[in-house]
């Protein structure tokens, strides 16, 4: 299994021109075997650039990057075989369908590896059923799908690369809650069955909250939190200064303590918060 | 990369150039084009510097940001020099081999031909950024609404045009998305011969199509839901009127043109 | 009658094969009944697939119904010389930022619409500054689109249609692909439409959180609708909402589980503030009626 070690990365758009932006400044960050990692932060933070840079599509201005104790930047590096290591799933699934089916489609990644016809076959079939595709749709084309379909073809997609990380760029964008609940559950799925680890890249605190095991908080191209959710979510105020906000359940715990009831803040989800509130009322007795 | 392109994108600052008549710049770049065929000597290639230099100063636009359209040309570019330089046989010989020539004649033109495509590009580019697109399909509009009497549907071009200078800048940036989550899948855009290339480029032309003809189909609902029916009954917002400041800039093109004229015959 | 008013509107949408041939029918709208007032602020919840963005069309005649009849301020949707009323009275701003701005600046693009309406320059002028100017966007005015966030951009959609004065304005999930920040923009926006300008305003969206300001609110479920009422009382029926996988704000949520644990809380909590106030009231309560044992044991240990 993999596992990826940023070094002081630098990271500048248009460098050198009137367009200049810095999007990461000085990033460092270790991502082991199998974590479930949420990264987060509002749009132009450089969230995506720094998913970018783990699978070599963007290259770092300064710094390095190991991936399994081997600098990607060497010069004799194998960039295609970091491709199908770290798997990255951008955020619209119609930015990557273009085969008549969808099980052709998925075939693309096994194939562009190098693998025969079977064995690419084999691949697409085993991803599409990880992703709980139905079968009676394998053969249909992608895009009369639902987008909660094509997003589960999109995944299958880069997972039939095999990769020991799966990165996906805001994975529930557009979709509605049923959707996204779904997309969610099968990535958490995945992640215990398969063994890979998952990084869910997005703006939503809540969406990921009850699923990631550690969140990395970006403001400005710099990491400003990277602590358990829990952790994370203590700190509401500096979230919501750089425009994030913590599940509503953690403002409520708060306010509860504050007017002088006994709850621990900090819940995460809707069960902690209410199982706090209810054991403290049954206390008092 | 084709991000950089600023051939038809608007550069928002004010200037006197920003402020003209988008049918004097229309115009104006008309001649200025066909002087770059016309000029001649030393003389005429200053005017043509001059004149081209002096309107980027008023235009306020940084040189930097102009010159990077170039970037877009610079293959055409160099493909007419290496034509120029090779294949001119005239003038003194300096060097030969087979059907390649290295001439004067063949420098000269060679030298000519950047400078002509370069200015013409340059031009042009001074004109887009300066000129919002709305503005230049109004001036075309209008310029061309004489053939609205045999039947040409100038509004309806012309608002096609503005809708697509529009949409350029976000379907190339889709392209790049597009691009890297291929890539991301393993796809290889810079291997193989033409042939190999070109299929390769099916994943990213495949999504491009889908997305775009989304797009215009969103777009036509939009515009009907704002009550669009066509230029019949349309008023403007900013109708075009013809001021002070363009009467003269028109003076000054005509007097930019009878100069070149003038050096061509005269030097 | 109210400035919005179905009757039994039915839409199909029929897939044909290449002779032409019908090959399937997907009823959209199934006996759709809506009467909205003037003034209020409606929302209208469901997932995708659910029929809403398809009645949202409806509003602004770019559909008619198949059969029924929707009227929009008193006007038939189906007469053909209504279609430009309608859609003058109720605008439209959709989900997509990008695909509906039609101009390559701000105030170029909100003056699209009283342009094709024919409206004098003069009064064009005026009324992109105003519109512009009540969505905040007035110092953008001569910024290009693309250069704008995604909240930014609906917010010249917004003015856009603002332009053309509309009595109602129905935002087809205008939310859908913003980021939180962006969605706050918009639906703050949509709200001070509705109390300073008195615009109906008609909010299709999934998100339940943006529902809790409104009037009233429909939900939809293939193409019909199953539930209606104040959000108060949409909110206090939290097992029907959860049987429809309809995400419920979490405070709500909170404030369920505490009542099924016997917890004495009010239904149809919407806001933090409710669901605080009603803890600290059971909190006390319960402390209060155990309040004198309490005291008894601090006495016996001194």
């Amino acid at each position: 299994m993999a596992s990826i070690i940023l070094d002081k990365i630098d990271f500048t758009y248009s460098s050198g021109t009137v367009h200049e932006m810095q999007a990461l400044k000085n990033i460092n960050l270790q991502i082991g075997e199998g974590e479930f990692i949420g990264i987060i932060g509002r749009t132009g933070s450089g969230k995506s650039t720094l998913v970018q840079l783990f699978n070599g599509l963007l290259k770092a201005g300064n710094g390095h990057i190991y991936v399994d104790g081997e600098d990607i930047y060497d010069d004799d590096y194998d960039m295609k075989k970091l491709r199908c290591k770290v798997g990255l799933v951008f955020q619209y699934p119609d930015h990557q369908l273009f085969a008549a089916t969808n099980f052709e489609d998925v075939c693309f990644g096994p194939k562009n590896q190098g693998l025969g016809k079977k064995e690419a076959e084999l691949r697409a079939f085993e991803a599409l059923r990880n992703v709980g595709f139905p079968e009676e749709l394998f053969y249909q084309p992608p895009f009369e799908l639902s987008g909660g379909q094509k997003r589960r073809v999109a995944i299958a997609g880069v997972l039939a690369m095999k990769p020991e990380v799966l990165i996906l760029d805001e994975p529930t964008a557009g979709l509605d809650p049923a959707g996204r609940d779904e997309i969610l559950g099968l990535l958490s799925r995945m992640r215990s069955e398969l063994g890979i680890t998952v990084i869910l890249v997005s703006h939503s605190m809540e969406d990921v909250a009850e699923y990631v095991e550690r969140m990395i908080v970006l403001d400005n191209g710099e990491i400003l939190f990277d602590a358990p959710p829990r952790e994370v979510f203590s700190h509401h105020r500096s979230l919501e200064e750089i425009g994030l906000a913590a599940p509503e359940v953690a403002y409520l715990m708060e306010e509860l303590a504050k007017s002088g009831m006994p709850v621990k803040p900090g819940a995460v989800t809707v069960q902690e918060a209410a199982q706090e509130i209810i054991s403290a009322i049954c206390k008092i007795p | 990369m084709i991000r950089d392109m600023t051939l038809g994108q608007y550069y928002p600052v004010d200037s006197v150039i920003h402020k003209l008549d988008p049918r004097v710049k229309l115009s104006a770049t008309f001649i200025y084009i066909t002087a770059l065929f016309l000029f001649r000597g030393l003389a005429g290639f200053a005017l043509v510097t001059a004149v081209l230099f002096y309107v980027i100063h008023l235009s306020k636009i940084p040189f930097g940001y102009i010159v990077k359209g170039l970037k877009t040309v610079v293959t055409l570019l160099l493909i007419t020099v290496v034509f120029n330089l090779l294949f001119t046989s005239t003038g003194t010989e300096y060097w030969h081999w087979g059907p390649f020539h290295l001439t004067s004649t063949g420098i000269i033109n060679a030298v000519l031909m950047s400078v002509r495509l370069g200015y013409l590009v340059i031009g042009t580019s001074v004109m887009t950024l300066t000129t919002t697109p709305n503005a230049l399909t109004d001036g075309l509009e209008k310029s061309l609404s004489c053939l609205n009497r045999i039947h040409v549907p100038v509004h309806e071009l012309a608002m096609m045009m503005s809708v697509a200078l529009r949409f350029i800048p976000i379907l190339i940036e889709e392209t790049d998305r597009i691009m890297k989550a291929q890539t991301a899948r393993g796809a290889d855009f810079e291997k193989g011969n033409i042939v190999r290339r070109a299929k390769n480029m099916i994943p990213v032309l495949v999504p491009l199509f889908v997305s775009a003809f989304r797009r215009a189909d969103d777009l036509a609902l939009a515009m009907e839901s704002r009550c669009y029916t066509g230029g019949e009954g349309r008023t403007k917002m900013k109708p075009l009127k013809y001021g002070k400041n363009d009467r003269k800039a028109y003076l000054a093109v005509i007097v930019f043109f009878i100069l070149v004229i003038v050096f061509r015959i005269m030097l | 009658m109210g400035i919005i008013k179905a009757k039994n509107v039915v839409h199909e949408f029929f897939r044909r094969d290449e002779e032409g041939n019908v090959e399937a029918i997907t009823t959209a709208l199934d006996n759709v009944n809506l009467d909205i007032q003037e003034g209020q602020f409606i929302a209208i919840l469901g997932h995708n697939g659910s029929g809403k963005s398809t009645l949202a069309k409806h509003i602004n005649a770019l559909l008619v119904p198949g059969e029924g009849t929707l009227w929009v301020d008193g006007m038939a949707t189906n007469e053909e010389e209504n279609t430009i009323p309608v859609r003058k009275t109720a605008g439209m701003v959709f989900q997509n930022p990008d695909n509906q701005i039609i101009a390559s600046v701000v105030e170029e693009d909100v003056g699209f619409g009283p342009e094709n309406l024919g409206v004098p320059t003069e009064e064009i002028r005026k009324r992109v500054i105003n519109s512009l100017q009540s969505v905040g966007m007035a110092e953008y005015k001569s910024h290009s689109p693309n250069r704008l966030s995604g909240g930014q951009k609906q917010r010249v959609a917004i003015a856009g249609v603002l332009a053309m004065e509309p009595k109602c304005i129905v935002f087809d999930e205008p939310t859908a692909m913003l980021d939180p920040g962006g969605r706050k923009e918009v639906i703050d926006a949509a709200h001070e439409l509705n109390r300073q300008k008195g615009v109906t305003i008609i909010l299709i969206t999934h998100y339940m959180e943006e529902v809790t300001g409104a009037d009233y609110v429909y939900v939809m479920e293939q193409g019909s609708i199953i539930m209606q009422g104040t959000p108060r009382e949409i909110f206090s029926r939290v097992d029907e909402l959860k049987e429809h996988r309809l995400n419920v704000p979490q405070v709500t949520l909170v404030a369920d589980e505490l009542r099924r644990a016997g917890i004495l809380i009010p239904a149809g909590i919407l806001t933090r503030e409710e669901l605080v106030e009603a803890v600290i009231d059971a909190y006390g309560q319960a402390e209060m009626s155990t309040g004198g044992e309490l005291s008894d044991g601090i006495n016996y240990s001194g």
